[in-house]
């Protein structure tokens, strides 16, 4: 359905006198493939580069190198007319339900947008009528001529999907779909995502950081960290036995509600917020960095599990 | 504070626009109407401002000059508008190249001092009221340009406009529908600012003669004729001066008000 191979992206770091003097490395050689039907999930802290991925492969942002091949289309160079085109079979839900729509336009003609690109036979009342019906299988009612600020952040986010869903996309992006959104309202949305997915044969690309979310819809997961892929695998295989130090990292320092399982302390959790140059990018977080760390760079080898760590745990 | 500000000014506004629009119904008299045997009268009950040097009513006068103020104001920012919202929108759309050439362009026009540009220009063409609102108009568009630019700039990466782009919306579309309406308040509150400085603008140069030319009546013009009498005559120079004291102190009111306003929303 769709395939990444090789994708990078750098951001020039620094000011005015300093311009070029570091470049921030969002993505590094990335690849992935996502199955019809099925949801990867890519998790990583904040600046990990998993947003960037998304843009990437969205096409919002220009990637440096590297290609996205969506239904054996290379999509990473197209423009214009033939770039709208593919639009049609990959959507994106976004973050933050409060900026993603726009304020000075009502839910219907929002919702109807992407069918006024898409379906241009549709008229006025077909394409209104697919929006509602779109909206009201996302569980929203009577939106159509009202605003976004009448609505509350979940219901914001479900009018989010139902304008994403409207063209019948194959692929879903959802960035962060839940982390603006109440513990009990998150639950609703995924569920919600869940459904769909079903009903439709989605494929959902699932960029978040929250580990218990993820657990909850993803088949296969991808863990970043600073632009690398360094542990990649079934959802069952990464969370239940770890390899990267980064990956149990990240699984220990999930809050845990049963008191059985609370740990005294988070085994490997480092201050340093420091990113490697050379070698292992996290090495110099890794309580178990080793002297060859700094000096080979360790690379994802097999496909479906793989683990980016010279001494995997 | 504000909220009285703002109802104020936005009365005294429309008081004045009023004023302006009625004005053959509301003079007592011919704004051209020579009476020899009233020349340099002082307020009374029957000239109310007073008259001039040739006889006439100054408070007829004055209503029709309001007329001429307002037209150049709203003409002159309604082309600064236009002409600022499409260079600003333009850049600010395109960004790279296209907008490094058109901000180094606002920035050039930034440079002229204003008013001696437009005396310059002035000196080319016949003074007429239609030139003057023309050249107001394509001297003032740099504020409006560069604010609007930088609003696109910032919304460019709000997620809304994101999601237009990844539904495949049309440039046109973008600008129109998603960029325009969520960009353009703080442009029309700096378009009402502009109505103020347009107005003034325009007492400046039908002061000097370059503006509105006698015997139709302005603001300006009136204040040119009233200096030679300034001694004996209080009346010529005040109530001109009090108008455009007030219509400027109004719309400058009004827009910072406004601005608050908009401010406050975000």
């Amino acid at each position: 359905m769709l395939k990444v191979k090789g994708l990078c992206k750098s951001f020039g770091q620094g000011g005015l006198w300093t311009s070029n003097s570091r470049l921030l490395r969002a993505a590094v050689d990335i690849d992935f493939h996502l199955e019809k039907a099925k949801t990867l999930a890519i998790v990583g802290e904040s600046g990990s580069g998993k947003s960037t991925v998304a843009r990437m492969v969205m096409r919002l942002l220009h990637a440096d190198a590297g290609q996205v091949v969506l239904n054996d289309q290379d999509i990473t160079h197209l423009k214009g007319t033939a770039l709208r085109e593919i639009r049609r079979y990959i959507q994106m839900v976004f973050q933050d339900p409060f900026a993603s729509l726009n304020p000075r336009m009502r839910i219907g003609e929002t919702v109807t947008e992407g069918l006024r690109v898409f379906f241009p036979h549709l008229n006025k009342s077909e394409r209104l009528e697919r929006a509602e019906k779109m909206l009201a299988k996302c569980g929203v009612m009577d939106a159509m001529q009202r605003y976004p600020h009448q609505f509350s952040g979940g219901q914001r986010q479900r009018i989010g999907i139902a304008r994403a869903l409207v063209v019948e996309p194959k692929v879903l992006v959802l960035d962060e779909p839940v982390s603006a959104l109440d513990v009990s309202i998150q639950a609703q949305v995924i569920n919600l995502l869940k459904e769909l997915q079903s009903e439709h044969d989605l494929s959902y690309l699932f960029v978040s950081h929250d580990l218990s979310v993820v657990r909850h819809v993803a088949d296969d997961v991808m863990v970043m960290f600073a632009g690398h892929v360094v542990e990649r695998g079934s959802i069952k295989d990464v969370f239940e036995h770890p390899k990267h130090p980064y990956t149990k990292m990240l699984l220990d320092a999930r809050p845990v509600t049963h008191p059985k399982y609370r740990q005294k302390d988070i085994s490997i959790a480092v201050e340093v917020e420091a990113v490697a140059e050379s070698g292992c990018v996290y090495r110099l977080r890794c309580p178990f960095a080793k002297d060859d760390c700094a000096s080979l760079e360790a690379r994802l080898v097999t496909d479906d599990r793989g683990v980016a760590c010279l001494y995997p745990l | 504070m504000n909220d009285w500000a703002l109802k104020s000014s936005a009365s005294v506004v429309c008081l004045i626009v009023v004023l302006a629009v009625f004005a053959p119904w509301l003079s007592p008299y011919d704004p051209q109407d020579i009476d020899v045997a009233m020349i340099l009268k002082p307020p009374s009950w029957q000239h109310w401002c007073g008259t001039d040097s040739l006889g006439r009513d100054l408070l007829s006068r004055m209503l029709y000059g309001a007329r001429v103020s307002l037209a150049v104001g709203f003409v002159a920012v309604g082309i600064s508008l236009f002409v600022g919202v499409c260079i600003g929108a333009v850049a600010g759309y395109m960004r790279g190249t296209v907008d490094m050439i058109l901000m180094r362009l606002t920035d050039m026009m930034l440079c002229f001092p204003t008013f001696f540009l437009i005396l310059a220009v002035i000196a080319f063409l016949e003074p007429s009221i239609w030139n003057i609102m023309i050249i107001i108009g394509l001297t003032s568009w740099m504020g409006v340009a560069r604010l609007l630019r930088a609003e696109f700039l910032s919304l460019r990466d709000r997620e809304f406009i994101q999601a237009a782009e990844s539904l495949g919306v049309k440039p046109l579309r973008l600008i129109y529908a998603y960029l325009l309406p969520n960009a353009i308040g703080p442009v029309l509150v700096s378009a009402i600012l502009g109505i103020a400085g347009a107005v003034l603008l325009e007492s400046g140069l039908s002061f000097l003669g370059l503006g509105v030319q006698p015997p139709d009546p302005s603001w300006g013009n009136i204040l040119t004729e009233s200096k030679d009498y300034l001694e004996f005559a209080w009346w010529l120079s005040f109530y001109p001066g009090m108008a455009i004291l007030i219509t400027v102190l109004a719309y400058n009111m009004l827009g910072e008000s406004l601005r608050d306003l908009v401010d406050a929303r975000k």
